[in-house]
């Protein structure tokens, strides 16, 4: 029966991270074997194969390799690695899924040169211009979607309505929301808010027929009353960061704090319970990556600093957006071309 | 599709969400949520014991209700939600609380007095449960209405095929398990309950928790969540928290709800907290069906696997 079926072959980019490939074969070995997922490693074969060998029980897992003899490394600006055409593990590992030896891809390297390898690998959907990057965040209803957090930094009033579509299909296979509340990232919460291109994105979402909540206060992020947040990649990336090092900020305050009187050592230390908690919400790196929304492939995007768990959960998220026909999904949630009235040039 | 089921009362045990807890940071932060909402050292209880103490149906609400839960949220965060939720009893909650339909913290303290309210509504001793085996529903009703002879006496969980339970005055189970014998039941089982749950002895119960339950905030579910009392699909917050109240004495319907999530197309059940008692009932209401339980990180895994694979 359909429910017993295997799961779907992840590619996994064995040369991304701060700790590759060591942590992530580790990662990707934990999968197959603990959740019974199918995996393509990526990278030079030798080092791979030398590194398989130490698990014992490798021979039985469903792990192949594909050489890539090369990788991007971390300081490299992300176009110049690929204009060089290298057969770099993030470009196999593209290759592999665009050729039906992988169903989805898992990369905690070089966010730059895989959204550039997803993108020029993949393609765009149609009807989708511009990829996003689309992070989950706690919030004081459960969670939401926020994107881009950093794919596409300059972006039209367009791209922010195609990104709702994408970050609503999202939120439906991440947050189990059935109808999803898109809520617009801007200053101040009247139509006329904002800057020309949260303005005109305003008017797109709002005759879009999608459940538009209107604009959204930066305070309004965590409260809950939008399930999609959507903002361009610039603005995105800076809430984000600028929330990890609030929180960071504060409980370092807080741990000062334990060194005062009496009773502000026992309030810091309740209040230290209440961030730690949140940062652990927070911290979607050790749970699963981000998915790179509009490309044509299923894409995860993981921490540099990702641990064989991160990517463990990773690959896992991976199979089940892959499991889930979640390209699809997506596929049927976008309008045919053109979608909706093109915005006047500016 | 996949279908969360949350446990209700009997399926506690002193230790339960330890195994995760020591390994996942946001098991720990839920279990330390309900000390804070209820301003007791309930996570010790769970880990700790001792067992007297949660046993008493107070604390072990709360506590089945906090290590479901935190169980719940360690697999949202993993990503893995699923299309229906339901919860057997108490279990209720715990599925409203996954979907959305009730805070944590609220959820917490509500079934803390939930369960003060249903023991205080009947003296110790005088009301009484027991599992009739072997007997279908339209028998074991003729039974209690054999047996009642003017005293409260119903079937109070409907679990699965030849799997039911009843409740009433003492005396009146009493009578039942003859009653039933006589009728061909394969056993009778008096249960080692402290109140007769889920019969119209729970009246005063229920009208004590419906106003604290309908002032509670609510939000509507997030995906459907299936009734005890009338395995309906709950897709609006007011229906929701009636169906809440009407629950306190009415029939868990477990058997109804599984057929319910089956005939909407759901092919997997993951048992979400401690032990496997609905697992093994799903198993006899829907035969091929797949069932899981998580008791710790394999279960964890064996659940990941069945999201993985779609």
């Amino acid at each position: 029966m359909e429910a017993r079926s295997r799961s779907l072959r992840i590619a996994v980019d064995a040369m991304g991270g701060d700790a590759a490939p060591d942590c992530i074969v580790d990662g990707a070995v934990a999968a197959a074997r603990d959740l019974a997922i199918p995996v393509l490693l990526v990278g030079p074969s030798d080092r791979l194969r030398a590194h398989l060998a130490r698990a014992s029980d490798a021979a039985d897992l469903d792990i192949e390799i594909a050489d890539a003899p090369e990788a991007v490394t971390m300081g490299e600006p992300a176009m110049a690695a690929l204009r060089k055409l290298r057969p770099t593990s993030i470009r196999v590992a593209v290759d592999a899924v665009r050729a039906g030896r992988a169903a989805a891809l898992f990369s905690a390297g070089h966010t730059g040169a895989t959204v550039m390898a997803a993108f020029t690998g993949f393609g765009m959907l149609d009807g989708i211009d511009r990829p996003a990057l689309a992070a989950t965040i706690p919030t004081q209803q459960g969670a939401a979607v926020l994107l881009d957090v950093g794919a596409t930094v300059e972006c039209r009033p367009l791209h922010l309505l195609q990104f709702a579509i994408l970050g609503s299909a999202y939120a439906v296979t991440a947050l189990g929301v059935e109808r999803p509340r898109i809520g617009l990232l801007s200053i101040g919460e009247e139509a006329v808010k904002g800057n020309d291109l949260t303005r005109e994105a305003y008017r797109l979402l709002e005759s879009s027929g999608l459940p538009f909540t209107g604009n959204l206060e930066a305070r309004d992020v965590y409260t809950g009353r939008a399930d999609v947040i959507v903002c361009d990649g610039f603005t995105g990336n800076v809430a984000l960061k600028i929330s990890e090092g609030l929180v960071e900020a504060v409980e370092a305050l807080l741990a000062a704090e334990l060194t005062g009187s009496a009773a502000a050592r026992v309030g810091a230390r309740l209040a230290r319970g209440a961030f730690r908690r949140f940062r652990h919400r927070v911290d979607y790196s050790e749970y699963g990556g981000a998915p790179l929304l509009g490309v044509a492939g299923v894409c995860l995007v993981g921490h540099g600093r990702s641990s064989a768990k991160a990517v463990k959960n990773g690959v896992a998220l991976a199979a089940r957006l892959a499991a889930d026909d979640f390209l699809a999904r997506v596929v049927a949630a976008v309008p045919a071309p053109p979608a909706g009235p093109r915005p006047a040039a500016h | 599709m996949i279908a969360f089921i949350f446990p209700g009362q009997g399926s506690q045990r002193v230790g339960m969400g330890q195994a995760l807890a020591d390994e996942h940071p946001i098991v720990r932060d839920t279990f330390a949520e309900a000390d804070e909402a209820l301003d007791a050292p309930l996570s010790r209880l769970c880990f700790e014991g001792p067992e007297d103490q949660l046993l008493l149906t107070e604390n072990t609400q709360p506590a089945i209700l906090t290590a479901s839960v935190a169980v719940f949220r360690l697999l949202e965060q993993l990503g893995c939600v699923p299309q229906f939720f339901a919860g057997h009893s108490l279990g209720e909650y715990s599925a409203h609380v996954a979907a959305g339909t009730l805070s944590f913290a609220d959820a917490v303290r509500i079934v803390r007095r939930r369960g003060r309210y249903m023991q205080e509504a009947v003296p110790v001793g005088a009301g009484a449960m027991a599992a009739v085996l072997g007997l279908e529903r339209d028998v074991v009703e003729r039974v209690c209405a054999e047996a009642a002879e003017g005293d409260v006496l119903s079937p109070a969980n409907l679990n699965a095929p030849g799997q039911i339970v009843i409740a009433g005055t003492k005396a009146a189970v009493d009578r039942a398990v003859s009653v039933a014998k006589a009728h061909g039941a394969k056993r009778v089982l008096p249960l080692a309950v402290s109140a007769p749950f889920h019969c119209a002895l729970m009246k005063p119960a229920e009208a004590r928790l419906a106003p604290e339950l309908r002032a509670l905030p609510v939000r509507d579910p997030r995906r459907p969540v299936v009734a005890n009392v009338d395995a309906e699909l709950k897709r609006d917050g007011a229906s929701a928290i009636d169906a809440l109240v009407r629950q306190v004495s009415g029939a868990v319907r477990w058997e109804d709800v599984v057929r319910r999530l089956a005939s909407e197309g759901v092919r997997t059940y993951v048992e979400v907290g401690p032990g496997a008692v609905l697992t093994g009932l799903v198993r006899k209401i829907e035969r091929d069906a797949e069932a899981l339980n998580i008791e710790d990180a394999r279960g964890l895994d064996g659940v990941r696997a069945v999201f993985a694979r779609g």
